[in-house]
């Protein structure tokens, strides 16, 4: 489960705005609908997501049932030295999901 | 012959193009407009309380992006952008948006800095019915700004009815399937 894609340039110039696309696959069940047989699902969704670029957070959403199924991002950040952006979903149920995109700026 | 049946690919796409690009708008509230600040819903009051610590929003410089209508409410794209310089001097601490029609009130809930480097957010939200959106914004300053924007949903996400159980339906269902299996056993 829980398929994602992070979408970003690979080499930006220092001081330029980094554009970056995020999207992961998740239900987000958000306890207020039921199924087939009446039966309430209960909720499950992705309550947060941060972006750390080099061990400093740049964007972070707290997410709310309101949120749609499948959470997508547009964001922007600074571009500042080369190293590493770390993208990280945290589920209701405690599972972590990570991903890693390295960046060159010169 | 029609003109529209002599359209090619091109010129249908540049068409819906335009239809598409002309549903979505953007609303920049003028500050001169409400002199006494943003009428927000009292059930939403305390969430802002919490969390920008003051309800009272001062009409401006926060901008919403989203279609005027949108079929269905189950994922509606919706852009949040603040004008900022966003240096270490002054930026947005936090952008929030907020659904008072649905059965949960936060929609957008962002949290960013001068890293980011430009204030301006994109996702998709549930929209239940149609309402009127708020959006809010807390500078570093501690300054709160704030818009409102009514979007007219045909179909609602979340808890409408169309996502409830068709009862009826499932009873029919189930009592033709006995009917049939009645004339079935009948007939041999």
């Amino acid at each position: 489960m829980a398929d994602y894609r992070i979408n970003m340039p690979e080499t930006v110039a220092p001081g330029e705005l980094i554009e970056i696309r995020t999207l992961i696959s998740h239900p987000m069940d958000n306890g207020h609908m039921y199924d087939a047989n009446g039966q309430l699902i209960p909720r499950k969704i992705i309550n947060t997501f941060y972006v750390t670029y080099n061990g400093t957070e740049v964007f972070r959403a707290n997410m709310h049932p309101a949120q749609a199924a499948n959470p997508f991002f547009h964001f922007f950040a600074l571009a500042r030295e080369s190293g590493t952006f770390e993208f990280t979903w945290v589920d209701d149920d405690g599972t972590v999901y990570s991903g890693t995109q390295d960046i060159t700026v010169e | 012959m029609s003109s529209l049946t002599n359209l090619d690919r091109r010129g249908f796409m540049r068409l819906a193009g335009g239809v598409a690009a002309i549903s979505f708008v953007r609303v920049t509230p003028l500050a001169a407009t409400e002199a006494e600040g943003l009428d927000i819903p009292e059930h939403i009051r305390p969430l802002l309380e919490e969390a920008f610590g003051g309800w009272d929003l001062t009409p401006g410089r926060i901008s919403i992006d989203l279609p005027i209508i949108a079929e269905t409410g189950l994922s509606v794209p919706i852009t949040l952008s603040v004008a900022s310089p966003m240096t270490e001097a002054d930026h947005v601490r936090r952008i929030m948006a907020f659904v008072p029609g649905n059965p949960e009130y936060i929609c957008a809930d962002y949290l960013i800095g001068p890293a980011t480097g430009r204030a301006e957010v994109s996702s998709r939200i549930r929209i239940a019915r149609t309402q009127s959106i708020i959006a809010a914004a807390l500078m570093s300053d501690g300054s709160r700004w704030g818009s409102a924007f009514e979007i007219t949903v045909t179909r609602g996400a979340c808890i409408d009815e169309i996502f409830l159980p068709d009862l009826e339906a499932i009873e029919e269902r189930e009592r033709r399937r006995q009917e049939n299996l009645l004339n079935e056993s009948g007939g041999e």
